[in-house]
């Protein structure tokens, strides 16, 4: 333990140096970080990536907004991997950059450091920037603190078209099956795309669903229980009340269910150990038939098998048992810490405010037309250059976003026909979507002893789908777990805030 | 006159220094430094990285008796004595952590520590120069290797799914055995990656100490008509045995550490119970969760009981006749 601790001390060390170095190296600011003589402002992001290597600090499509937005950008680019690690560490170091990603703005440490007013409250200023108000009301309530004050910018996501079960239409159809609408049909979907060999080459080489657990939560089985709990997050409110889904005899019934499947081996046998390339690879490569994610990410291995089968097509369902998804609106927010000037914050307000506008945003996601993009009856098609250049909505969009209600219908490169349809689902979704409840509410026993609760009631789920252990032990289990004193009190307190949030609105 | 001068000052100082043996032992140890300069400045990187990087953190232990908050810095924390120890010991999870931990650690006492021993005797009575150079690079091989790798070849091999293993089973119309998720196979799969990873490396200070036995020994024993195990018995084992000594007394002081890498990336749900231990947790608590002052005081338990073992190990290497660590 010892030697890793200093390996820490070591990393935030050099990152000090490295900050003076920097700072150093800005001359000719004034005090507010804002420099005197019109030149660029220097600005330190902290964000995220998606595409296999992160942009370049000479990436065209950065230097194009900088010039536009007279900035001078130096972006941390860090692996979703390790970036709620990367945070702490960061927020630890006291040396926080001018514009953070928090990928969880309800983390213990977030909410401590906002209590000790660690960030600035935007709060007041958001009125002067028209883009970042146009994000949807929910993006901002939801990423509110316990104050009821907004401490960041949303990374903003759309609250229809979030992860759902997709699964392959051609299969159906070859099975002369129907689009499954609740978990019984679906059961059945499953094992046809084992069993009865959807594919027609007439191997036994197929599953019904890829998906894996997480230490901490049911991971792409999420959907699956909150159709049987017909509730989205840990949460359900009963009578007015909110009640911890594991509580509920529905949850049982879901445990039972993926158990018989995973028995049955109609979903990935190596589900515990499982990567999520891995499931990527399944999809891809026609062995699995149904897995979950975004609406718009179902394109991805559709893609990947039109090389080989002209008729593939992974379909995102809109609901199952009448139930789906509606999301918080964001996902993580973008800080600013204390020690930027109110007139540094401002800018860097106006800087976010200009990638939320349509040029930003197009600018940050496809780069310029006609080099990283051709535009045709509205769909953006992707050229080369932009790969090797490295543009995309995964990379620097994820910093600049434009928000737009369809953002989940479309990838570049997509046909129109799969875009028109992911529209239709996205409609159709929001009339059976449900919000979770408990999202930002407030609940001190949670953020201390609520993820190694998770964890323990995740390693009982694990091993009962596993068939470790019978579902006898999960009723055992439940009984245990309404006795437990931190999750009593963790009930306690997330009604309390509900019911103060539900007056106060 | 003014050398006279001069001696007469320098004796009456000699006469100061020997009636104060203090001042004399600080002479003495300040002609020693300017006598051996050169060695002292080419020691001079080493003692600094040991000031800056290994003593100066050590006061990060202090945030364990406080509710350290990195904003508020060091100074401004609430101070609230040993809650987080009490907090600690009086978990639940202290235990399954402690059994998690030694288990790890005494499976690799008893069936890793033996091994290179084993390995670089039989290495040592091979003959050929070349043939012997070929093995040792071999076995030293895969402990290049990050455990990413080994874990990801792990996974390769033994998982339900797809695991080549497996597959051979199911082929041969066998049961497939749940090796990556089975608790029982656990702490087995840990020994035996870490003896595939290690135990050839571990013979490189067992092999060059028995290169410094002096090889008129063995013709001796050889003229008194003593044979291969003969020699191995009375001339290499005892004269590796310091080395052996010291090495042990080392692995002790870490019978706390379990090699945070390999446990991590093993771990999966199904065998959580089993696999969780002082140094995961200090991950998930301290990195993933923020709470930076309870997994301090986590590692600093840690340290402490190594430190103890170490010490402890070392005065019982003294009483029987051995040199031991320091």
């Amino acid at each position: 333990m010892k030697r890793r601790r200093t390996g820490l001390k070591t990393v935030l060390a050099a990152v000090a140096a490295l900050s003076l170095l920097t700072t150093a190296c800005g001359g000719g600011n004034s005090a507010s970080g804002v420099p005197d003589d019109g030149g660029p402002m220097p600005v330190s992001i902290m964000s995220m990536y998606f595409t296999p290597e992160p942009p370049g600090a000479d990436n065209v499509v950065v230097q194009e907004i900088e010039k536009r937005t007279n900035t001078d950008l130096n972006i941390t680019w860090v692996s979703p991997n390790s970036y709620g690690d990367k945070v702490n560490v960061t927020l630890a170091s006291g040396d926080i950059p001018d514009l953070m990603l928090v990928n969880d703005p309800f983390s213990a440490q977030v909410r401590t450091m906002v209590q000790q007013g660690a960030f600035w409250d935007l709060t007041p200023y958001l009125d002067d920037y028209p883009n970042l108000k146009k994000f949807p009301e929910e993006s901002w309530i939801n990423t509110k603190q316990a104050d009821g004050k907004n401490y960041g910018i949303p990374r903003v996501r759309p609250v229809e078209g979030g992860p759902f079960l997709f699964l392959r239409k051609d299969w159906l159809d070859n099975l002369k099956l129907e689009v499954p609408k609740t978990t019984d049909e679906l059961y059945e979907v499953f094992r046809a795309f084992t069993k009865d060999d959807p594919d027609g080459n007439g191997q036994d080489d197929t599953i019904g669903f890829t998906g894996l657990v997480n230490q901490d939560n049911m991971g792409g089985y999420g959907a699956i229980v909150s159709a049987f709990t017909q509730t989205t997050g840990d949460w359900k409110e009963v009578d007015g009340k909110l009640v911890n889904v594991n509580l509920l005899p529905e949850m049982r019934e879901a445990l039972e269910w993926i158990n018989k499947a995973y028995t049955e081996g109609l979903i990935s046998e190596d589900l515990a150990v499982l990567k999520e390339s891995q499931t990527k690879d399944q999809l891809n490569a026609g062995r699995a038939g149904a897995a979950v994610n975004t609406v718009e990410a179902a394109w991805e291995p559709t893609e990947a098998q039109l090389k080989t089968n002209p008729d593939a097509d992974f379909l995102p369902l809109v609901s199952l048992n009448g139930w789906n998804n509606r999301d918080g609106g964001f996902f993580g927010m973008f800080v600013i810490p204390k020690t930027v000037s109110e007139e540094k914050m401002k800018k860097l307000l106006e800087l976010m405010d200009y990638g939320a506008s349509e040029e930003g945003g197009t600018l940050a996601s496809y780069g310029l037309e006609g080099v990283h993009y051709t535009e045709e009856n509205g769909i953006k098609m992707a050229t080369e250059k932009a790969k090797t250049d490295i543009v995309a909505s995964q990379a620097l969009g994820q910093i600049f976003m434009s928000y737009d209600k369809y953002m989940r219908a479309y990838r570049s490169g997509m046909p129109n026909e799969i875009f028109e349809r992911n529209k239709k689902i996205i409609d159709e979704r929001a009339e059976s979507s449900v919000p979770d409840k408990a999202i930002g509410l407030y609940s001190e026993t949670g953020v201390s002893a609520g993820p190694e609760l998770s964890k323990d009631i995740q390693d009982i789920k694990t091993k009962i789908i596993l068939g470790k252990q019978p579902l006898s032990a999960w009723d055992a289990y439940v009984e245990k777990l309404k006795a437990n004193p931190d999750l009593q009190k963790i009930t306690e307190e997330l009604n309390e805030a509900y019911k103060q949030r539900q007056s106060a609105s | 006159m003014a050398s006279r001068s001069g001696t007469a000052r320098g004796s009456t100082l000699e006469t100061a220094y020997k009636k104060n043996p203090a001042a004399q032992r600080r002479r003495s140890v300040w002609n020693g430094i300017k006598r051996d300069r050169y060695l002292y400045l080419l020691a001079l990187p080493g003692i600094v990285f040991f000031l800056l990087f290994k003593y100066v953190p050590m006061w990060g232990i202090l945030i364990s008796f406080q509710n350290y908050s990195p904003y508020q810095g060091m100074w401004a924390s609430q101070w609230v004595g040993l809650e987080h120890y009490i907090r600690f010991f009086s978990n639940p999870d202290f235990l399954i952590l402690f059994r998690n931990t030694m288990a790890i650690n005494m499976l690799s006492l008893i069936f890793f520590f033996p091994l290179p021993i084993l390995l670089s005797v039989m290495m040592n009575e091979l003959r050929g120069t070349k043939f012997k150079k070929t093995i040792q690079s071999i076995v030293y091989l895969p402990h290049f290797l990050s455990w990413v790798i080994i874990v990801g070849i792990t996974f390769l091999l033994l998982s339900t799914g797809e695991g080549i293993i497996n597959q051979l089973l199911a082929a041969a119309g066998l049961n497939k055995i749940d090796f990556l998720t089975n608790p029982n196979y656990f702490w087995g799969l840990l020994t035996v990656q870490s003896i595939w990873k290690d135990a050839g490396w571990g013979t490189v200070l067992f092999l060059a100490a028995m290169a410094s036995i002096d090889p008129q020994l063995n013709e001796a024993a050889k003229i008194d008509g003593a044979g291969r195990f003969r020699q191995i018995w009375h001339i290499t084992l005892p004269g590796i045995r310091s080395v052996v000594i010291i090495l042990l007394i080392l692995r002790i002081g870490h019978i706390m550490d379990v090699g945070f890498e390999q446990v991590f990336l093993m771990m999966n749900g199904a065998v959580s119970e089993v696999a969780d231990v002082f140094d995961t947790y200090v991950y998930r608590l301290g990195i993933k969760q923020g709470q930076l002052s309870f997994s301090t005081a986590v590692g600093v338990f840690k340290s402490v009981v190594g430190l103890i073992l170490v010490i402890g190990a070392n005065k019982l290497a003294k009483k029987f006749g051995e040199d031991g660590v320091y």
